[in-house]
């Protein structure tokens, strides 16, 4: 049984147990935000759909949160798919906080993180399950995303994890959009995510981008294969994806014909994709299915960082909300192919790994100027970091001493936006006046921060 | 947190929290280094980019909940589709800037000049930063890509822009 298939079985209990109780809806939501509306439910919808695609058979679609555990007790997680793992197991403790304080039931859940990649042993697969289900930890965190660098820092102080590396940001934090499509079709469930890493660089990263090497990246990916191109620019490619690739015939599987675009720049590579000219066909499970990856460099050759987004518009040949769709997606990791990319296959992989990456910049030139003059440079960044400090040191012991008011909240926002705007105007004038450069007609390329 | 002000206020105030840890953070290892001593270019020109990073990203962060904000007192969440592009720059500071023309996506689809506008259309004397809004409803997702054209006096520059349409 497949491991998103297990993981699938867990939201699934979760999300039914949210129906019954508006406690554990509350709980689940404080790291699930989409069921802080009190009408999302996915799980059964998503299962009759499921049975509906797929061939007979006795079988459920999805096996029960019991049999879940058990099969990720089974598999060792490999690249992103650890991550999910960790925070589908938080959510479930976060949803039924009382299996904590059962004996048997803790250690089905524990189990499950068990495995080499994880937790080493039972005693350590104990202390990550009390871990993610910390409440306390929760509410002293400013965010999720800082709840979740909590977590995997006091894993890796602790020992709990061997190597946390690879992580990557916190699992299911698209944020959903409903867009209107062209042509006034309807609003679709777009979902956007974006991400920082610094793990590894933009030439590596960029090898992986090209569909055919997704099916090595992530199970999820049964199939990507390549059929042309046509027009030329235009790669055309079949994707068979589904919760259980061995197999698919009585798992959740969808294919869909796609055309993708791929372009480059010096610091960023884009693919697109989008549902081939002719699609969707009255048959097709997939009505909408188009959006992009971008990955950036901005970071510097010696420490490079880069910015991952990407979007997704889905549409299913079956009506579910927004919502529901948003959980769907983070359940499957559909629209998370990236992380798949970036925490599977480039972190780990060999140097030559993947395949160069297809695209073509645009008509773009490159940047000319000389050497900088950073003398006065060094002057502005003390100024604009002592400015900072100093405004941040006053805000947080306001806030230590209980003192940070709704008046001063909105005095210190008002007090940002003019610091923002005079110092960055004052740093960044100093150093384009330093940097010398010469006058005249120039390309540049994109130089996003 | 009932009330949609509510929902707000906590939104704001998570977020000023985060910043300011961070900005923090960014400060102290900054002094740490000026401490030390031999504090030169090289650190000048990485801690630059970082602080100014820094404070772009509080900017579209602070604005980014204020957006939100907006979307969550008045209910309007679905409509229109506004996209923001990140942060470019031209080294003409103070220059005008305006769209060489419509932008583009990988598979030929067009965001029409428009209803795309350069934020702001003339910077200050020493602003060198710009970004893009765009009103993309309707439009296909993509990532849209074209040239702003930065002209002050005779120096003309053009500078490669794109924008992400979730």
């Amino acid at each position: 049984m497949g491991e998103i298939r297990d993981l699938i079985g867990i939201y699934g209990a979760i999300d039914r147990a949210t129906m019954e109780e508006s406690e554990r809806r509350a709980r689940v939501s404080q790291l699930l935000p989409v069921y802080q509306h009190p009408d999302v439910h996915w799980f059964d919808d998503f299962e009759e759909w499921t049975n509906a695609k797929r061939e007979d058979t006795e079988e459920p679609p999805f096996p029960s949160f019991e049999d879940a555990l058990r099969g990720l007790a089974g598999v060792e997680p490999r690249g992103r798919m650890r991550a999910r793992r960790l925070f589908a197991i938080a959510t479930a403790a976060h949803a039924f906080p009382e299996l904590l304080e059962s004996h048997g039931e803790s250690t089905a859940l524990a189990a499950a993180l068990r495995v080499g990649s994880l937790a080493e042993d039972d005693e350590r697969a104990q202390n990550l399950l009390e871990l993610l289900g910390d409440e306390q930890l929760l509410l002293e965190s400013d965010d999720l995303d800082a709840w979740w660098q909590s977590v995997l820092a006091v894993a890796s102080y602790n020992g709990l994890i061997a190597d946390t590396a690879g992580m990557g940001p916190r699992p299911c934090s698209g944020r959903l959009v409903m867009v209107d499509l062209p042509g006034g079709k309807g609003p679709v469930a777009t979902l956007r995510t974006e991400f920082e890493t610094s793990e590894i660089d933009f030439d590596h990263a960029g090898r992986f981008l090209e569909p055919v090497n997704w099916p090595d990246c992530s199970d999820f990916w049964c199939e990507m294969t390549k059929l042309g191109e046509q027009p030329p620019g235009v790669h055309q490619y079949h994707e068979v994806v589904s919760t259980d690739c061995p197999s698919k015939e009585s798992a959740w599987t969808i294919e869909a014909e796609l055309d993708f675009s791929f372009t480059r720049f010096t610091d960023t590579a884009i693919t697109e994709y989008r549902l081939r000219d002719g699609h969707p066909l009255p048959n097709d499970d997939v009505l909408v299915d188009e959006g992009s990856l971008v990955v950036r460099q901005i970071g510097s050759v010696a420490k490079p960082r880069l910015r991952v987004t990407t979007t997704k518009r889905i549409m299913f040949n079956h009506p579910f909300s927004g919502e529901a769709l948003a959980m769907i997606m983070c359940a499957l990791g559909y629209a998370s192919v990236v992380e798949d990319l970036v925490f599977s296959c480039a972190t780990s992989g060999a140097a030559g790994a993947g395949t160069s990456f297809p695209g073509e910049s645009p008509a773009a030139g490159p940047t000319k100027g000389g050497p900088p003059d950073l003398g006065p440079v060094i002057e502005a960044v003390k100024e604009c970091i002592d400015d900072w400090a100093d405004a941040a040191e006053a805000s947080s012991k306001k806030m230590a001493e209980g003192r940070y008011t709704a008046d001063a909240l909105v005095q210190d926002m008002a007090r940002a936006w003019v610091r923002i705007v005079r110092d960055g105007a004052t740093a960044l004038d100093v150093s384009v006046r330093s940097a010398r450069m010469p006058a005249g007609t120039r390309a540049r390329e994109p130089s996003a921060k | 947190m009932d009330s949609p002000l509510a929902h707000v206020v906590d939104g704001y105030t998570r977020l000023a929290a985060s910043l300011l840890e961070r900005w923090s953070a960014h400060a102290s290892m900054v002094a740490t280094k000026l401490d030390a001593g031999g504090y030169d270019a090289d650190d000048a020109a990485a801690d630059l980019a970082a602080t100014a990073s820094l404070a772009t990203e509080s900017g579209f962060l602070l604005a980014s909940e204020a957006l939100d904000a907006a979307a969550i007192l008045t209910g309007r969440q679905d409509e229109p589709h506004i996209v923001d592009s990140e942060v470019f720059s031209t080294s003409l500071a103070g220059a005008k800037l305006r769209l060489a023309g419509p932008l583009v996506s990988g598979h030929g689809s067009a965001l029409p000049a428009a209803v795309v506008s350069v934020k702001p259309p003339e910077l200050e004397p020493t602003e060198a930063d710009f970004s893009l809004r765009a009103d993309a409803t309707g439009h296909r997702a993509g990532t849209y890509v074209g040239s702003v054209v930065a002209s002050r006096g005779d120096a003309v520059e053009s500078v490669t822009v794109l924008i992400v349409v979730p």
